[in-house]
């Protein structure tokens, strides 16, 4: 009826409308409508009856409250297919859930939100997840080796300390490979060499830098590494920070930056990485070489019978041998910086932290639960923001396929004449 | 949800669970809802179905009933009105099947016969909109009010259609008779 225009009906019409509804209401009406009364008798009367059978069945399922499996079991066991050959069978379709594509759109926005939301404690929580048991092994290996970390640090007063620690270690894990220049064979099969550095900025709890500090020192030295070099200042203030210029066995690399990632909240962390194989192949090719020679001129000098070809093999014997010394210094050097992965590691004074610091008091608590609240609104603010857009892209779908589906039915009844 | 389903009904009403006033509503409705549905498509094993498509969505939705929107009644039939309608957009891609079987019931004398036939015959001539507006009215026995929610026009204009439907058949049974 939408094509109808909304014209105004004369009087008379009106009367004749009234006529038909008083009729329809079992009213007497004038003589006047006695045809159209006869009309609206012979069209109530048109209607169609739904068969007997039909009724029964109808009424089992609407006492069983429509179950739709039991509707569609009864049509398939009971009752004579209704559709004729070459037709699709009229069925109840599914109709759009607004609610569903709406629930959609927010798991959809939550999924991207939640990670944003929190990606600033990503780091951290990952190196969590993994840093017990390695804090607890490196706490037993710490036994092993307390005087390091007991030697290196300087918990005294507000000062600043700057203590470099110069012992290195005579080598590293896989420094007897390298030492004397294995051969080509080993040299092909060896895996690259690559150096690594990392910087790794924790925020703490002020109260906490001197503390920390000292659990860097152990955690370090349970893994294996060393401190270079530290500065740490704590102030009365509250206010400070610390450094430290670590060595860290590059095999323990992952697990000791979890450990150490444990100990505040992650503010940065940066890795470098630095493939110099071509730079060691090359040294241990030289330094073959020059063993080769070496070996040749002392072969030389015992075979030698002349006093000044003696002299000759000899001084450059000497300046073999001194050319020998400084690559296996380089070599070493080089080595120990693959075996070894620098970490630059600093500790910076945060109050935010401080809840995080096993601050079991009241105040802490408080804290941590404002913390808590912001995070959740803040997670709730970006799905808020994700939700928006995508929820009125939902709905506009959801608005055209209406529109679409409602034009198509109307559109089937003008065409079904 | 909950307020919209109480809120519009009588107090009565209000009582009864949703899926007690569902089924008051298919006691109420079933022969209606399905001699409206029979007039859309016209053939009875089609109608069958659908009527039972439309009671077995109004069980399953009768959730999202808004007594804001409309009455029971109404809504009930705006379910099996799109059941219909999907139906018709089905039967389009094939051969039409019309020919809804003529009424059973014995005449009581031959003028009633010639009478009905010509009725027939004028309501198989006016539109398919037409068609439903009088199975609304006279078969459903909707006011214009609840025709207008159903078939989404406004009740002045539902006013207008019927009556030029109703000239329009009273003219076509006046010129054949």
């Amino acid at each position: 009826m939408r094509t109808a225009r909304n014209e105004k009906l004369s009087t008379a019409a009106v009367r004749e409308l009234e006529a038909i509804d008083a009729t329809l209401r079992g009213e007497s009406v004038d003589r006047e409508h006695a045809r159209l009364v006869a009309l609206v008798h012979e069209l109530q009367e048109s209607r169609a009856q739904p068969a007997r059978e039909f009724v029964q069945t109808l009424d089992a399922r609407a006492a069983r409250g429509f179950d739709r499996e039991a509707g569609a079991q009864e049509r398939l066991a009971g009752r004579p297919p209704r559709v004729k050959p070459g037709r699709r069978p009229a069925r109840a379709k599914r109709p759009p859930r607004p609610l569903l594509a709406a629930g959609l759109a927010a798991a959809l926005a939550l999924s991207v939100a939640v990670p944003l939301a929190v990606s600033g404690h990503k780091a951290a929580t990952a190196r969590v997840a993994q840093a017990p048991a390695q804090t607890e092994s490196a706490t037993t290996l710490t036994r092993r080796a307390p005087a390091r970390a007991a030697n290196t640090f300087d918990t005294k007063g507000p000062a600043t300390t700057s203590t470099p620690q110069a012992a290195e270690p005579s080598s590293g894990p896989a420094s007897a490979a390298a030492a004397g220049g294995s051969g080509s064979t080993a040299a092909a099969a060896a895996p690259r060499q690559v150096e690594r550095s990392t910087t790794l900025a924790l925020g703490v709890a002020p109260n906490a830098i001197q503390s920390t500090s000292q659990q860097v020192f152990t955690l370090v030295s349970g893994f294996g590494g060393y401190v270079r070099q530290s500065n740490v200042s704590a102030g009365s203030s509250g206010q400070g920070g610390a450094s430290f210029d670590l060595r860290v066995p590059s095999a323990n690399l992952s697990n000791a930056l979890a450990a150490l990632s444990h100990l505040g909240r992650v503010r940065s962390e940066n890795d470098t990485t630095n493939d110099v194989t071509e730079q060691f192949d090359s040294l241990r090719g030289s330094l073959a070489d020059l063993q080769a020679e070496r070996s040749s001129l002392l072969k030389q000098l015992a075979a030698s019978s002349q006093a000044q070809q003696e002299a000759t093999l000899k001084d450059r014997l000497r300046a073999v041998e001194t050319h020998i010394s400084e690559l296996r210094g380089q070599l070493n050097a080089l080595r120990n910086r693959v075996d070894y992965t620098s970490v630059a590691l600093t500790l910076t004074a945060e109050a935010a932290v401080a809840s995080k610091q096993g601050d079991l008091t009241p105040g802490g608590a408080a804290r941590d639960a404002g913390q808590v609240l912001q995070d959740a609104f803040a997670v709730l603010v970006i799905a808020a923001a994700a939700s928006v857009p995508i929820g009125a892209l939902g709905l506009l779908a959801w608005v055209a396929l209406s529109s679409t589906r409602r034009r198509a039915r109307e559109q089937a009844l003008d065409t079904s004449a | 949800m909950a307020a919209t389903l109480t809120s519009g009904l009588t107090a009565r009403q209000s009582a009864q669970t949703p899926q007690q006033r569902l089924e008051r509503l298919y006691r109420s409705s079933r022969d209606d809802v399905y001699a409206y549905v029979a007039a859309l498509l016209r053939d009875r094993q089609l109608a069958e179905d659908v009527t039972a498509i439309a009671f077995e969505r109004a069980f399953r939705r009768r959730g999202l009933f808004d007594a804001r929107r409309g009455t029971e009644r109404t809504w009930l039939f705006g379910i099996a009105r799109n059941a219909a309608l999907d139906e018709l957009r089905r039967r389009t891609r094939h051969s039409p099947h019309p020919v809804l079987d003529q009424h059973e019931s014995t005449p009581a004398h031959e003028d009633a016969v010639i009478g009905r036939t010509l009725l027939q015959q004028a309501i198989v001539g006016v539109s398919p909109r037409e068609r439903e507006l009088i199975a609304l009215k006279f078969h459903a026995g909707l006011s214009n009010k609840e025709i207008a929610r159903v078939i989404g026009v406004s009740e002045s204009n539902v006013g207008t259609a019927l009556h030029r439907t109703i000239t329009k058949l009273r003219k076509a049974c006046d010129e054949d008779g």
